[in-house]
């Protein structure tokens, strides 16, 4: 579905990324794991078309994505605090030119998918941090995206809403059938969630390893799981030591 | 300390009155507040009209402004060529002082209500242009990315994203500028001078100077320091309220 090859990006003389190449298919649920500074939004920013990258190609199966058919979470879930969730969640559906009440009207069934139903009329200042983030991945979803972009989402959140929000995020990849890219520093949430994991290095920042889980859709506490958590700290913490 | 502030005020005008009459200040020269009262009751229906003018000045003139304002700050936050067109104006204007194109005006227009509304336009504009135009210039840029990935048009993202993000820093200049409407409708009546059926505070004021009548003056910048007052008071339970309604503030 979507294709990198051989991108980089510079920022004046800083060099935030050289050569990165690679696909992911349709319905492809990868993570984007690295440490902070390794040009991991600096990536995202570039498929969402945010950016342009100096050199190298991003091509997209069946042409360049039309407006909304890519979906993008912050790290900050980034609500207008003058719309209520509803409103919230059908602006990319507005701002597509979808009339207000069949936007209003989606955004509540998606409001329905994330649990949020009981919400739908809150400002954002009466939602907690989970439940913002919640509106703000329903607001990616509502107009059915190509493919969702995830800028290190939960990172900002507490561990209890982290991991419900994790599972939530699981549940929903399944049932949607949606492709995620998700970036995250969290070795473990990269593990969780993704049955492939690509690992990026900094300085500048490329593709350093592209591997799979070897249990994709195992629980939290699965031995398999663990032991490529294990795996993928020992690949960074090599990292981290040939640069140091 | 809640009470000292609601006391301040009372003890403040106590000693000012007992000053006057102990050291003998006569009243055309510092006139105690018992004199300023009693000159205000010798013609509160004519100095309450006249404010009225004035204040009718200043409304119309921070209602201009609002509306010009706002107007022109989205016009150069969407268009470069206007922020080259507009913006060195808007800068000439903010540095002349009003004193010294309001005799211009005032003969170009011939109607004195209407060059005095424009003085104090003049006056009160740059405050809400250039801090709308802030507010309108830096909304976060995830909020901008999100705009962009959705295929806004920019005068939508203006509409929905820039203006609303735009609002604290809009009251807060509408709150500078209606203190600057009521400084310019006075700037402006005072160079207009007296004369005229519909006179305002300023020339009230003008005239009681004239005459000598120190305490009538007193009464008129009184009645003018409390219109401030009342201005700048409303506009924030304005600012509270509106901020409250759009979720700027809980």
């Amino acid at each position: 579905m979507l294709r990198l090859d051989h991108v980089g990006r510079r920022f004046g003389g800083v060099e935030a990324l050289r050569d990165v190449s690679f696909g992911l298919d349709r319905g492809a649920f990868v993570a984007l794991l690295g440490p902070s500074g390794c040009g991991k939004s600096s990536l995202l920013r570039l498929i969402a078309g945010l950016d342009a990258p100096d050199t190298g190609s991003i091509a997209w199966d069946g042409g360049a994505p039309r407006p909304g058919q890519i979906g993008f979470v912050f790290q900050d879930p980034t609500l207008l605090p003058w719309f209520d969730a509803r409103d919230n969640v059908a602006l990319p559906l507005r701002l597509a030119g979808v009339p207000k009440r069949a936007a209003r009207a989606v955004a509540e069934a998606a409001l329905a998918r994330v649990g949020l139903t009981e919400a739908a009329r809150r400002l954002p200042r009466a939602l907690s941090g989970g439940m913002r983030m919640r509106v703000s991945l329903a607001r990616a979803l509502a107009p059915r995206p190509r493919i969702l972009l995830m800028d290190e989402p939960f990172a900002a959140l507490d561990e209890f809403t982290r991991h419900g929000l994790q599972e939530d995020l699981r549940a929903l990849w399944r049932d949607s059938g949606v492709s995620i890219l998700f970036v995250t520093h969290s070795i473990d949430e990269a593990c969780f969630l993704a049955p492939r994991v690509l690992l990026m290095r900094s300085h500048p920042g490329r593709i350093a390893d592209d591997l799979a889980s070897p249990a994709p859709r195992a629980a939290r506490d699965d031995v398999a799981r663990l032991g490529f958590v294990a795996d993928l700290a020992r690949r960074l913490a090599v990292m981290a030591g040939e640069r140091s | 300390m809640k009470y000292m502030a609601y006391l301040s005020m009372p003890l403040c005008l106590l000693a000012w009155e007992i000053a006057v009459r102990v050291l003998h200040v006569p009243p055309y020269l510092v006139p105690g507040p018992v004199a300023i009262v009693v000159a205000f009751a010798a013609d509160w229906q004519g100095l309450l009209h006249a404010l009225g003018v004035t204040v009718l000045v200043m409304a119309v003139a921070l209602l201009v402004s609002v509306l010009v304002g706002v107007a022109l700050a989205s016009l150069v936050a969407a268009s470069r060529l206007a922020r080259a067109l507009v913006q060195p104006w808007a800068v000439f204007l903010q540095v002349t002082p009003v004193v010294a194109i309001a005799p211009l005006l005032i003969m170009w227009i011939g109607d004195p209500f209407t060059a005095l509304v424009l003085c104090a336009t003049i006056v009160a504009f740059f405050p809400i242009f250039s801090s709308t135009l802030a507010g309108l210039s830096a909304p976060p840029r995830d909020l901008r990315d999100l705009f962009r990935l959705a295929g806004a048009s920019m005068w939508r993202e203006i509409l929905w994203l820039r203006l609303p993000a735009a609002l604290p820093m809009f009251l807060a200049g509408l709150r500078i500028s209606g203190g600057l409407a009521l400084v310019g409708a006075v700037v402006a009546e005072f160079v207009n001078g007296t004369g005229g059926a519909e006179t305002g505070l300023a020339t009230q004021l003008l005239e009681a100077q004239y005459r000598l009548q120190v305490p009538r003056m007193f009464a008129c910048v009184l009645l003018l320091a409390l219109t401030g007052f009342a201005i700048n008071f409303l506009l924030g339970q304005l600012q509270t309220a509106l901020l409250r309604r759009f979720g700027a503030i809980s």
